[in-house]
């Protein structure tokens, strides 16, 4: 006992004795425990759990019967003392001076068993058909307040009597409209709020809402999940809990990182401490003593950064909460704490710390006696070993890439092949890794006739293998995450752009919205359209529309027939896009050329390939429930090399439409062509004529969309500046061990910006050599991720090259300028006799 | 008589007010070309504050220190490390090898330092080594030289390149007698070839291998001698260890 406390006594002192690299291994710990807390606990608060989500849908009911149920069917399921209660949703439009917007509709009683969808934050719930309650948007828009008026389309204008809140969408444009509307309305468009009474089983309420029997239709009800014995039914886990494993295991390969870069910190303190250890077991101390005091040093430091940690990111996370209702664009409760997920990410926190002790530990326990009192570098055993154990680790791995993506191809189960991809991908990493010592030792063979500074770091780093084997692996797996990514997304985006249909042509821009006839001609000014026509659907009545069938129809492509086709395969053809269109529309849309064929009453089509045998079609005319017979014409094919359904596929002419009974739609939608690509200002110029419409906007293909190309830069500059970060304490770790040089270079003539040559070669070494090595680690997890997909990968060479180019160039860059010279004479003072 | 190191009036002070302390109070002395000076004396009394100036490490707070004719304390940063390079030789007591240099890589350096080719550097290295007695030790690390030829080793790096003023603190400190001896020699035979050298020793027996000894006590020069003849001197250089110059 006496032993330990003497370890534990030693091990705090050595701590207090290297406050700076002390503060290095707390903080590498701390940091990464301090991301978990706060991620854990903002997640927490952020995602509600399942009982928030059904009191949003379904307030304090214990069921929701969706639209679609009947009155007699309600009769049926629900008797006794069963409460129902309508909730209507719709969308209207709300009138403002000379335009108008897009609203949500609802009626509800927020103090009956609604009590919860929604909030009222200002005056109180309408209790008359006149009245309305208002969100915050609407009344922003509209300028009304309590007191005030609104007009809905339809409705006419209503008296606000108070403020609404969608909890779950601080910026909707919510009108909440009185509840005897909803009482009112048809039963199909409601949705029912049920409150069971005590003791009632819910269970053949829901069997014999999907089994209504032969003549029944059946209708959905959904049931309470979050609290009460229907819990079971559907699993309880809180949404919140999801993210929390993510977050432990993102944050767990994180200090994976720290950990390496922290048992660099041990070597070097190790080695600094050699004499010392030497005298301990000269003085009796036994090998697990002197390993007690390393490992009761990263005891000490892992408490230290694991509770500091977690301590950080609960503030840290008490600091954002404040903002979150904003960033979320939702009402947040209170921070929700997760006990055991923050003592989680404590536990690895201290587990990681110890590990980075325990392999320096070992090294203190094995030293002979007189090999420490001397000071002298232990013999380095054989680099072979490494390579060996390096391949051997890097063999392992792939076999459980290739395993893992196999198995995802193969099997339904995704848990075993995430696993071995997981488990290939830091294997990967950590037996590249080994094969760094290897590498130097060969390298190092390199060195006789490199300058004199490069020559001292090459020999410095590959000699202290115990520091430069850790640091490596640290740099190439954040390295190896960064071409990871490169490769990731390059081989998305080849797949994307592969499967990508254009939905517009590359100089046409689309307006959209209740004004877009209104906007169109504004933006068709603004960027001199050459062109320009709204777009009128072809209707049939309310409801009813026209659609288009050439059922033999082949495409003419290279790949006609399909492989494996049997004889006379073919592809229908059917287009539900149908707009009247005129001359402008058609030039509007690259099809002038068919102008003649559009006033001979044939149908045009705009395609996106060359079709075989399309040159009659069938006219189908739909009520809005039944098809009629077809009616054959004429039709005439533009390829205009356009899928996708956001402009018409088929246009007719306005005498053809009214042969058909057909009228003209509502004009949403307006086309302008340009005479060259769409630009930016282009785009934006039609966005601000269109900008003056509520709810009208202006849209351009601009080519695959690639959403996470921020999201992926920031990950690469982030695993850039992590490597060069890493790199600068690898540096910072060798210059405490070269003290001594320092000073014979100084004595020895040396001038004293030869430190910052040596510092930024330092560098460039451990940043080249993880450079190459990151390169297969990076690439052999994406292929397995890739492959189990089944696509292919896509090397990103330039990009790939340029980052592990530019990795040595910013680590030198870095270090040469926050590098310092050999300070002057008196700063070894200490040091001499 | 040429006079490579002169110190006039030489002090050396740390601190300021009542923190200040003297190391080495106003000193004047000169050493000629190929005269071997002892300096003794117990531990603070200013031996390596007075080197350390010499050496151009360090700067005088008063008074001058003139080497080989350049005024140490007027010299830039990069003259003094050329005048370091070119004129100076150190030698310290504690064993200041680059432990990642081989033993030829470490001799060569000052002379790559001074921007000769490798190649010619490592050459004079190795008939530097030649002249110690190590000549065929020089693929070998520090880690692997014992403690007398690590010395020799550092002893070689300090005359390479010709250097004439060779500095030395405790050189034998660390080593037995027989190998302390076999440095010792070959001090004295640099400077019996026309060169000079400071020895800074506790040693009476290795003082008497100077031609003059400087005692120093609380930072001022108390006493000077000429040190008896007792020593064989025209024993071979490098006779210790069986090798020969």
């Amino acid at each position: 006992m006496s032993a330990t406390g003497a370890i534990i006594r030693l091990a705090r002192r050595d701590v207090g004795r290297s406050p700076w690299r002390s503060l290095l291994v707390a903080l590498l710990i701390l940091l990464p425990v301090m991301g978990m807390a706060w991620g854990i606990t903002i997640l927490a608060t952020v995602m509600p759990d399942a009982d928030a989500r059904d009191t949003h849908q379904m307030g304090a009911a214990d069921l929701i019967v969706e639209p679609g149920s009947s009155a007699a069917q309600r009769n049926a399921l629900f008797r006794g003392e069963t409460r129902l209660e309508p909730v209507m949703n719709s969308g209207k439009r709300l009138l403002l001076p000379g335009t108008s917007a897009n609203v949500s509709i609802t009626s509800r009683d927020l103090e009956g068993l609604a009590r919860g969808t929604f909030t009222i934050v200002g005056g109180r719930q309408p209790s008359d058909p006149g009245e309305v309650a208002i969100s915050a948007r609407v009344a922003e828009i509209t300028g009304a307040s309590i007191g005030g008026h609104v007009e809905l389309e339809g409705i006419g204008a209503l008296i606000v009597v108070g403020t609404v809140e969608d909890p779950w969408d601080l910026n909707g444009r919510l009108v909440l409209l009185d509840a005897s509307i909803a009482r009112e309305s048809s039963d199909d468009n409601a949705a029912w709020l049920v409150a069971l009474p005590e003791g009632a089983d819910p269970l053949p309420i829901l069997e014999a809402a999907s089994n209504p029997g032969p003549t029944g239709v059946p209708f959905q009800v959904n049931w309470r999940l979050g609290r009460g014995r229907l819990a079971e039914l559907g699993g309880t886990a809180g949404a919140g809990g999801a993210p929390t494993p993510v977050v432990v295991v993102m944050g767990g390969l994180v200090l994976l990182e720290s950990a390496l870069v922290a048992a660099a910190a041990f070597a070097v303190s190790i080695r600094r401490r050699q004499r010392e250890l030497g005298l301990l077991a000269a003085a009796g101390a036994e090998p697990r003593h002197l390993a007690g005091t390393v490992l009761g040093e990263g005891l000490v430091l892992g408490l230290a950064g694991a509770i500091g940690g977690v301590a950080v990111g609960l503030l840290a996370a008490a600091a954002t909460w404040p903002f979150l209702d904003e960033i979320t664009n939702r009402r947040n409760p209170p921070l929700v704490l997760e006990p055991v997920a923050l003592g989680a990410a404590a536990v690895i926190g201290l587990v990681a710390a110890l590990v980075a002790a325990a392999v320096p530990a070992w090294s203190a326990a094995r030293m002979p006696v007189l090999l420490a009192l001397s000071g002298r570098r232990p013999p380095s055993s054989g680099a072979r070993r490494y390579l060996r154990l390096g391949l051997s680790v890097v063999a392992l791995a792939t076999v459980m890439t290739i395993g893992g993506a196999t198995l995802s191809l193969t099997s339904s189960d995704s848990t075993l092949p995430v696993l071995l991809l997981a488990g290939g991908a830091m294997l990967g990493t950590l037996g590249f890794g080994a094969i760094s010592p290897w590498l130097l030792e060969r390298l190092e063979g390199l060195s006789a006739r490199m300058p004199l500074a490069g020559r001292i770091a090459l020999r410095d780093t590959a000699r202290a293998r115990s520091r430069s084997a850790p640091i490596v692996t640290a740099i190439l797996a954040s390295l190896a995450a960064t071409i990871a990514i490169g490769a990731y997304g390059a081989s998305r985006d080849a797949e994307i752009a592969a499967n990508w249909q254009p939905w517009m042509a590359p100089d046409e821009i689309l307006i959209e919205g209740p004004d877009a006839e209104r906007a169109g001609p504004n933006a068709a000014l603004a960027v001199n359209a050459v062109a320009s026509s709204a777009i009128v659907g072809a209707a049939n009545g309310e409801t009813g529309y026209a659609w288009i069938d050439a059922p033999l129809a082949r495409l003419a492509q290279p790949k006609d027939p399909p492989p494996g086709a049997p004889p006379g395969f073919g592809l229908g053809f059917s287009a539900h896009n149908v707009a009247i269109a005129d001359e402008q529309l058609l030039r509007a849309l690259h099809a002038e050329a068919a102008a003649a064929d559009l006033a001979r009453g044939a149908v045009v089509l705009l395609t996106q390939e060359a079709w075989l045998g399309l040159d009659r079609v069938s006219v189908v005319i739909n009520d809005g429930i039944v098809d009629a017979p077809g009616v054959e014409l004429p039709a005439r094919v533009v390829v205009t090399g356009v899928g996708g359904g956001n402009l018409p596929q088929a246009l007719m002419s306005a005498a053809t439409a009214t042969r058909f009974g057909l009228t003209a739609g509502i004009p949403y939608r307006f086309v302008l062509r340009l005479d060259h690509t769409v630009a930016e200002a282009d785009l934006q110029g039609a966005a601000a004529a269109s900008a003056q419409f509520p709810d009208t906007y202006a849209d351009a293909d601009r080519g695959p969309s690639r959403p996470d190309d921020l999201f992926r830069l920031l990950l690469v500059v982030a695993s850039l500046l992590f490597a060069v970060t890493v790199t600068g304490i690898a540096v910072v770790l060798g210059e405490a061990e070269s003290r001594p040089d320092q000073r014979t270079l100084l004595a020895l003539g040396a001038e004293p910006r030869l430190r910052r040559r040596i510092t930024a070669a330092r560098a460039g070494v451990l940043a080249i050599l993880a450079g190459c090595l990151a390169v297969p680690a990076g690439l052999l997890p994406v292929w397995g991720l890739l492959a189990s997909r089944g696509a292919d990968i896509v090397i990103p060479v330039f990009e790939i090259a340029a980052a592990v180019g530019m990795l040595p160039l910013l680590a030198i860059g870095a270090t040469w300028i926050l590098g310092r010279p050999i300070p002057d004479w008196s700063a070894f003072r200490s040091s001499t006799t | 008589m040429t006079t490579l190191v002169q110190l006039e009036g030489a002090t050396r002070w740390f601190g300021a007010g009542h923190t200040q302390v003297t190391a080495l109070h106003p000193t004047s002395l000169a050493v000629e070309a190929g005269e071997l000076l002892a300096v003794m004396g117990p531990s603070g009394s200013g031996k390596t504050t007075l080197l350390s100036l010499v050496g151009g490490l360090d700067k005088p707070s008063a008074g001058r220190v003139i080497v080989d004719g350049k005024d140490v304390g007027s010299l830039e940063p990069k003259n003094l490390a050329i005048l370091r390079r070119r004129t100076l030789g150190y030698v310290f007591q504690d064993l200041n090898l680059l432990a990642g240099l081989t033993a030829r890589e470490n001799v060569a350096i000052p002379l790559e330092l001074d921007g000769r080719p490798i190649g010619e550097a490592k050459s004079a290295a190795d008939a530097a080594l030649e002249s110690v007695g190590l000549a065929s030790l020089g693929d070998r690390f520090p880690d692997d030289l014992s403690g007398g030829e690590q010395q020799r080793v550092a002893i070689a790096r300090a005359l390479v390149g010709g250097r004439r003023i060779l500095l030395t603190d405790e050189p034998t400190g660390a080593l037995d007698s027989i190998t302390g001896e076999s440095v010792m020699r070959l001090l004295r035979a640099h400077c019996d070839t026309g060169g000079t050298a400071i020895l800074v020793t506790h040693d009476a027996a290795h003082a008497a291998w100077a031609d003059r000894v400087v005692f120093l006590r609380d930072g001022r020069v108390v006493d000077e001698a000429q040190p008896a003849p007792s020593h064989e001197m025209t024993a071979p250089v490098g006779a210790a260890t069986g090798s020969s110059v």
